[in-house]
């Protein structure tokens, strides 16, 4: 009955501001991309606005730890304005660093990761 | 602790020092002349400090309708569970090589129980139904010819079901198996009577209870006498039991907690009961929320709340406004869910997003409000970012 709750600065100030949190609208040029489940622990998904090859905005919705919460969040800035493509090289390995996630919560990283390539894929990427 | 320390709802795991036990403590820390070891009767230190610790050995008994001479002290529960468990099983030998208990239990019983297994003994871990109980009925049909001892929890630490001991007892009286409670949650919370309840030995702590850590007791049925087999050895105190100098200050600390237990417990309880009344409204006006538990037989202070629609670690997080208990241990990123919550027939899931509150003597009302708001804030935010 018992946790302990560490974790780092920028984790904890991106679940507590949570930006580019929300539901985007269908309209033309949105794709949306999701992975992952409740029921295991951790559900993303991401929405891209794309203007032919380049995303314009991006925005998220997640469950999950606040590692999850928090690279979701970390995630949607970091390739918004980026080529397709470029996006597609944005990985877990960047958010590990960035925000000091500890190697158990890797898991919920590619859950993270393959929800913004589900929503590339859907770009056309 | 600073104005902006989170609001204390974790009683149930720890309770402060209430300042008149501390006194106390100091005072005999201090005090001029009471340092001596109270083993050594052949001078007045030594005796002064008999005094106050077979002060104490009153008070704790007071508190459980217990004998003066019933009483051992211990560190705390857990050597308490596990000199009562361990102590009676190998003392028993090949007499009797068959132990009850059941699933939610405290770890500092299901443990010594493994070790038991591991010794050769065989175990029968009950399984409560959804609210936690255990019946009597079930004791009885698991009751066996060599069943040497039952060891039941008074109150469940995580959910605060109260068990009906005296049923159990009576139980176990009719077929002659000693009866082991762990009381480390009823003790000064609900009334204890080890004679009227046929318990034939009984754990207590004094930090649940507004005293110090380090320091527990042990009831052990002084008549007729009951065998124990000691885990440490040495120069034989506590009546052979639990050799060790005698911390007096500890002693003396936890004897006034119970003292002001037994005084305060009808006070104290009706107003835990309301505090948790009006916490529970609170929550209960939000959706998604379950109580995890018996609706009726608990102790005042806890509740314990499975939180639909969130996830366990985040809700936590989002409550760092409160000191609360979660029902996962996240720390290790296995999510691994509350054995006892697990027991009762909850998901992994909701077994990872329930939350313990206790409450306790220095809890205001206006804390439990603003816990309420915490609560409201976490679970929007959550509810809201989830897709």
């Amino acid at each position: 009955m018992a946790a302990t709750l560490e974790y780092s600065a920028t984790v904890l100030d991106l679940f507590a501001r949570r930006p580019f949190a929300g539901r985007m609208p269908p309209t033309p040029g949105v794709v949306t991309g999701e992975a992952g489940e409740r029921a295991l622990g951790a559900q993303v998904q991401f929405w891209l606005k794309c203007s032919g090859q380049r995303i314009q905005a991006v925005s998220f919705l997640a469950y999950g730890c606040p590692h999850t919460i928090a690279a979701a969040s970390w995630w949607a800035p970091r390739v918004q304005g980026l080529s397709l493509n470029d996006a597609k090289q944005v990985g877990w390995r960047e958010a590990e660093q960035a925000l000091s996630i500890p190697t158990e919560k890797r898991g919920r990283l590619l859950v993270v990761e393959d929800a913004m390539h589900a929503a590339l894929q859907a770009a056309g990427a | 602790m600073s104005d902006d320390s989170p609001i204390y709802l974790d009683y149930a795991a720890t309770t402060p020092v209430d300042p008149r036990v501390a006194e106390a403590m100091t005072q005999i820390l201090s005090g001029p002349g009471l340092f001596g070891n109270p083993a050594s009767l052949g001078h007045a230190y030594g005796r002064r400090a008999r005094e106050l610790v077979e002060t104490a050995r009153g008070q704790v008994a007071g508190l459980i309708g217990a004998r003066h001479m019933g009483v051992v002290f211990t560190s705390g529960a857990t050597e308490s569970n596990n000199l009562a468990i361990l102590g009676a099983a190998r003392f028993a030998g090949d007499k009797k090589r068959h132990l009850i208990t059941s699933r939610t239990e405290h770890k500092a019983v299901l443990e010594p129980m493994k070790q038991l297994e591991h010794e050769g003994f065989q175990v029968t871990y009950l399984k409560p139904d959804v609210t936690g109980t255990v019946h009597a009925e079930q004791v009885v049909d698991a009751l066996r010819d060599d069943t040497l001892l039952v060891s039941l929890m008074h109150v469940n630490n995580e959910i605060g079901v109260v068990q009906d001991i005296g049923k159990v007892g009576q139980a176990c009286r009719a077929r002659g198996v000693l009866l082991h409670v762990d009381a480390a949650q009823s003790a000064g919370k609900v009334t204890i009577d080890v004679d009227a309840m046929g318990v034939d030995l009984l754990s207590l702590t004094a930090h649940k209870i507004y005293g110090p850590k380090g320091i527990g007791a042990l009831y052990v049925r002084p008549a007729p006498p009951l065998g124990l087999q000691p885990l440490q050895f040495g120069g034989g105190h506590e009546r052979g039991v639990r050799s060790g100098t005698l911390p007096t200050h500890q002693i003396v600390g936890l004897g006034l907690a119970c003292a002001l237990a037994a005084a305060e417990r009808e006070a104290d309880a009706k107003r835990l009961t309301e505090l948790r009344r009006r916490f529970w409204q609170g929550l209960s006006a939000l959706d998604g929320i379950e109580l995890n538990g018996h609706p009726t037989a608990h102790v005042p202070g806890i509740l314990n709340v499975a939180v639909h629609g969130v996830e366990g670690e985040s809700l936590l997080l989002g409550l760092r406004g409160i000191a609360v208990s979660s029902g996962s241990a996240c720390s290790s990123g296995s999510d691994e869910a509350s054995y006892v919550l697990r027991a009762l027939g909850r998901s992994d899931q909701l077994a990872g997003s329930s939350i313990r509150f206790s409450f306790g003597r220095f809890t205001t009302v206006a804390e439990v409000d603003t816990a309420v708001e915490i609560v409201n804030k976490a679970l929007r935010h959550l509810r809201e970012l989830a897709p």
